[in-house]
């Protein structure tokens, strides 16, 4: 527990912006999971709705880390660096840095900044301080879905009956906007003015067996609306992520 | 005992150097009151004011004597020095601190002058009611703080958010004091689950 296992890409990871994930029964009970089992937990729970999964197992030996009470893997990547940790007490905990800042996107991530500021033009707010990134909002919406939806996956494997939390964080993100995707930007700025936004969704678990869509959308717009997005609309970001749910492979 | 201690004591350093970080940045702060050089019998209800009111601040303060506010008098005579008497000081401040007031007062010698220092710590278990009326400056059943809105003055409280906060300071002093005897007697804090998960983490997880 005390003594690191950690691979170096935890630093690297914090160093950036990133997410921050944590879903687990809110009681704590420290062996709901036999050590053997925790594998085999993630992976029934684990979502598949993208190229990359939540979360990502390595088959690499390498990239695989047994803790005294913990199962969990490690990425680096030109597209992903992740890291995640699932324990005996039905914890998991990952981190993942924010894809649009990865080195492999810096064309598109450069673009994206300047097509927001010359739409931002001398619209800007004087509070607005430097875009230092973009965030795609669909991708935002889909992040959100994966952490509700594992939890959802969690709940059905280890047939919980009670609240789970699921506590998702961004952080070193000060100055990032709302973008969409490549061709268009949004009408108005949506920034950032806090370096972690975070919020913690106590979730019913009978509530979260029936769907994890209505979660998903409440938690994206808590994060939109951190942004200064107030009026994203319900219907759209929940088409959105219905699409998304529908895509399991 | 007469006149606050000119010391060179090394138990005084961080306290020395204190005084000369306050009279460089030269302004005035919640934690950091000047008064201009002028006799105890001048300044004592102000300094006890100021003293009751630094008592009941988390983290306490720093009365300079020797400074006027807009920094255009320095220091003290040695007339001035020698109308103060370290005792006469504590127990006329704690005449009207209940409870007493934790002071430590010096004399500092910065820049070829002298200042009179006193060092006010926050309270330990009780915020310091003011026991009796005092000239203008004190009231009786009074608490004083310093007002960290505005322009750095002791005052009365008298917002329903000022007291809160001196509440909340007692009681996490109070918790903190419980906790402290019950751990010495062999009492366990049960973890909260919280708690009990982030010890599952490597220490650098727990803070992103």
């Amino acid at each position: 527990m005390a003594e690191s296992h950690l691979p170096l890409q935890v630093a690297s990871i914090k160093s950036e912006p990133h997410w921050r994930v944590e879903i687990r029964p809110q009681r704590y009970k420290r062996d709901r999971v036999p050590y053997g089992d925790l594998e085999d937990v993630v992976k029934a729970a684990q979502v598949r709705l993208r190229g990359w999964y939540f979360p990502h197992i390595s088959r690499d030996p390498a990239h695989r880390v047994n803790g005294s009470n913990y199962f969990g893997c490690w990425s680096d990547s030109d597209k992903e660096l992740e890291f995640w940790q699932f324990s005996e007490s039905a914890f998991l905990f990952s981190l993942r840095v924010v894809r649009e800042t990865i080195p492999m996107f810096s064309q598109q991530r450069a673009e994206r900044i300047e097509r927001v500021r010359v739409r931002a033009g001398s619209s800007l707010h004087p509070y607005e301080g430097p875009i230092n990134g973009t965030l795609d909002i669909i991708a935002f919406a889909y992040t959100i879905a994966e952490c509700f939806e594992f939890a959802k996956r969690l709940v059905e494997r280890l047939e919980l009956n009670e609240p789970i939390m699921v506590n998702v964080g961004l952080r070193n993100i000060q100055g990032f906007v709302l973008s969409t995707e490549m061709a268009r930007s949004l009408y108005d700025l949506y920034q950032a003015h806090e370096a972690d936004i975070s919020n913690s969704w106590t979730v019913d678990a009978g509530e979260l067996r029936k769907s994890s869509l209505r979660f998903s959308v409440e938690a994206t717009k808590w994060f939109f609306n951190r942004f200064g997005w107030r009026n994203a609309s319900d219907t759209v970001i929940r088409g959105e992520i219905e699409g998304f749910l529908r895509k399991e492979s | 005992m007469p006149i606050p201690p000119r010391t060179s004591d090394h138990a005084y350093a961080d306290l020395r150097e204190r005084v000369e970080t306050a009279l460089a940045f030269g302004r005035e702060l919640p934690s950091i009151e000047f008064k201009r050089g002028e006799a105890w019998d001048v300044l004592k209800l102000k300094l006890t004011k100021a003293t009751l009111a630094m008592s009941n601040t988390r983290d306490g303060g720093l009365l300079v004597v020797g400074r006027s506010e807009d920094g255009t008098e320095d220091g003290v005579t040695s007339d001035v020095l020698a109308t103060y008497d370290l005792d006469v000081m504590k127990d006329f401040f704690d005449s009207f601190a209940d409870p007493p007031v934790l002071v430590t007062i010096i004399t500092v010698a910065a820049g070829g002058r002298d200042y009179i220092a006193m060092e006010v710590r926050e309270f330990e278990e009780e915020p310091v009611i003011c026991k009796k009326n005092g000239g203008d400056e004190l009231q009786e059943g009074a608490i004083y703080i310093r007002a960290d809105l505005g322009r750095p003055r002791s005052n009365r409280i008298t917002s329903n958010r000022d007291m809160r906060a001196l509440l909340e300071l007692a009681l996490d002093k109070r918790e903190a004091r419980f906790r402290a005897t019950a751990e010495a007697r062999g009492f366990r804090r049960i973890p909260s689950d919280e708690e009990n998960y982030m010890r599952e983490l490597d220490e650098d997880l727990r803070d992103g």
